[in-house]
């Protein structure tokens, strides 16, 4: 990626929650974010796959400015976000979209849709009523709510739910963003409504040269869906390469866990058992010294892993593995 | 019909509507299939299609605006349906057959440690029952469901996800019933969570023989359980066929589109989705529930609703007749 091309940079970003016993004493922190790095080229989608309690919506909150880090950056078309400025961070906020989880309940059930869509138009200091219509109605047919003049005036709780996620995302479009934060937009839907909001996202990044963080627990759709995975496990990014490269050679044995895991619709998937580990997740409060997968891993080097964090490594142009076992002294020790 | 006509469970016209405001809302509406013992029929169908009413009017647990509920379940060659409350309650429900609710995980008591919840469906099906007898069997059925023995003293929430919903399988399986009714078991559940899961209901399947009804949205997980599958579409099944011959070729169109819709991770496909949103159960269409949807569709379809079966398997189209 040349440089030039980067909209997103995330530099060791950590978001970290304190806890506090009787609103007084500091008991800890609950590292939902620590230390993760990544960049999002113009007009690219990059998906973020891990599971629930990993850190990925944190993460999308955190870039999005609705927390602020506890350390490290995030620079956005060259500009670092410094979370106090608040003119900065409004002017950031029109270039960012959100596509939140669950339709219904990121909608205000007693606005009707032309509210729901001027309401960011106006935040944003478009004051010419014309001119806020012609942009209502082209994020109407960009998403495909056509006959526009049939939305117009109805409340949330009368679309379907697929309608209610293009709404979401024609809100999301209004101000004609250059980044769309999507935390999980599909995940709520049926199957066969999911892969039209899929398509609809797909298309207006093409139409649009949008950057899309797709943030998911799903790798199926991933495949369809994004030109680059990052893979989050216990707050950390373990590992991130092209969307084919990680799915035809996974490197980190969490990402082979996911992979083993999830079935295609088959019918000889009856007469076998899935290889998985077992375990749980780790605690964010007291992560595992060392990595953070060690104690689940079927790969685990004693001695090795549970001592330092791994180092990120480049295996190959654009895949990056956070894992002892491709570490160089690592491999000739255990020749 | 496909399977054996004396199957373990027969369903039967099974039709059960909902009073509402707007009136009658047809959830499920003439469900018929029969199971054999020991087989897992796996019924998929988006939101709104009526899978959790079909367990539920299975399992006779009724909310009390039922409009109409008719048509017969056999369990073994019994009308368990024609049984009075008591007796269904006493006889069937939990000890012939069982349920593990939706959202399991969630569905424990908070104030009981999960030995005492587990065991409750002993105390109430077995009177007599020694306390240490009964704590054996929850033991053995923590053993099936691979939870580790020094859960029994907790509390639900000590327990993650994963594990609470372990727990919930075990509480339906301490009588040993013969049918297991899972509603959608995994869906809330994280991947690794959801194969270790899948890989308890095959072991359990395997060494237990025990006949599973499994409803759920998630084609691809279905697959790993299923021997007969069964789709429903606006309350009603619209194909019903094996496992075998329905994942290498649905033949109902909706079938077809939903298949279409799921992606793959190893299989290059063309994604579709299904325009349009499924009919009002209050004023289903006259014809086939799908005709407004279907690529295929032509007159009769809009006028007569199609019959069930072809060729060995059930599927209510007018394309194949």
């Amino acid at each position: 990626m040349h440089q030039h091309d980067v909209l997103l940079t995330v530099e060791d970003l950590h978001t970290w929650f304190e806890l506090r016993r009787f609103g007084f004493f500091r008991v800890g922190y609950v590292r939902a974010v620590d230390g993760v790095s990544f960049q999002v080229g113009r007009g690219e989608a990059v998906a973020v796959v891990g599971e629930s309690g990993c850190g990925k919506s944190t993460l999308a909150r955190t870039i999005l400015g609705l927390h602020a880090p506890t350390k490290g950056r995030i620079v956005f078309a060259g500009q670092p976000l410094d979370p106090k400025d608040e003119a900065a961070m409004r002017a950031y906020r029109a270039q960012v979209g959100y596509v939140q989880q669950d339709p219904f309940g990121a909608l205000p059930p007693f606005m009707d849709v032309r509210r729901i869509l001027t309401e960011p138009l106006v935040i944003h200091g478009i004051k010419d009523r014309a001119r806020r219509e012609v942009r209502i109605r082209e994020a109407l047919e960009d998403v495909r709510l056509t006959p526009v003049e049939d939305f117009l005036d109805k409340f949330p709780h009368q679309l379907s739910g697929g309608q209610q996620q293009r709404l979401v995302i024609a809100r999301a479009l209004i101000l004609r963003p250059k980044l769309i934060v999507a935390d999980e937009p599909v995940s709520m839907l049926d199957a066969s409504v999911r892969v039209e909001i899929l398509q609809l996202l797909r298309r207006l990044q093409e139409t649009y040269g949008i950057s899309i963080l797709y943030i998911t627990h799903d790798l199926s759709t991933v495949r369809f869906f994004s030109e680059r995975i990052l893979v989050m496990y216990g707050a950390k990014i373990v590992e991130q390469a092209r969307t084919q490269d990680l799915l035809s050679r996974p490197q980190h044995p969490y990402t082979r866990a996911l992979l083993n895991a999830i079935p295609d619709p088959d019918p000889d998937n009856a007469r076998r058992f899935r290889e998985v580990p077992g375990g749980e997740p780790p605690s964010l409060l007291h992560p595992p010294p060392g990595c953070r997968f060690h104690l689940r891993c079927p790969a685990v080097i004693r001695g090795v892993c549970d001592g330092a964090a791994p180092p990120d490594l480049e295996l190959a142009p654009a895949h990056k593995v956070a894992c002892w076992l491709y570490a160089d002294h690592v491999r000739q020790d255990s020749a | 019909m496909i399977m054996d006509t004396n199957g373990f469970l027969r369903v039967e016209n099974l039709t059960l509507h909902f009073r509402t405001m707007a009136g009658p809302v047809q959830a499920v509406d003439g469900v018929s299939f029969s199971l054999s013992r020991g087989r897992t029929l796996v019924v998929i169908g988006e939101s709104g299609s009526g899978k959790s009413s079909l367990a539920k009017a299975i399992l006779r647990l009724l909310p009390r605006n039922v409009h109409a509920y008719r048509g017969r379940v056999l369990l073994d060659g019994q009308d368990v349906m024609a049984l009075d409350e008591e007796r269904f309650r006493r006889e069937v429900r939990w000890t012939r057959m069982a349920l593990v609710p939706q959202a399991a995980q969630n569905s424990l008591n908070p104030v009981l440690r999960i030995e005492d919840q587990v065991s409750e469906p002993l105390w109430a099906h077995r009177p007599g029952l020694s306390r240490e007898a009964a704590l054996e069997t929850v033991r053995e059925a923590f053993r099936l469901v691979g939870l580790p023995l020094d859960f029994l003293p907790r509390y639900p929430f000590e327990l993650s996800g994963g594990m609470r919903q372990r727990a919930a399988i075990a509480m339906a399986l301490v009588t040993q019933p013969d049918l297991l009714v899972l509603d959608e078991p995994t869906s809330a559940l994280d991947v690794l969570t959801q194969a270790n899961l899948m890989n308890v209901l095959k072991r359990i399947k395997r060494d237990l023989g025990t006949t599973f009804l499994l409803i759920t949205h998630d084609i691809a997980t279905a697959s790993d359980l299923a021997d007969e599958v069964a789709v429903m579409y606006a309350g009603q099944v619209v194909e019903l066929a094996s496992a075998e011959r329905f994942y290498r070729e649905p033949l109902h169109p909706y079938a077809k589109k939903l298949m279409a819709s799921v992606p793959t991770l190893r299989e290059d496909k063309q994604l579709e989705s299904i325009p349009g949103r499924p009919p009002s159960l209050v004023n289903p269409p006259a014809g086939c529930r799908f005709a407004d949807r279907c690529p295929f569709r032509f007159h009769r379809c809009t006028v007569e609703p199609p019959p069930a079966a072809v060729d060995g398997r059930q599927v209510k189209c007018w394309l194949y007749h």
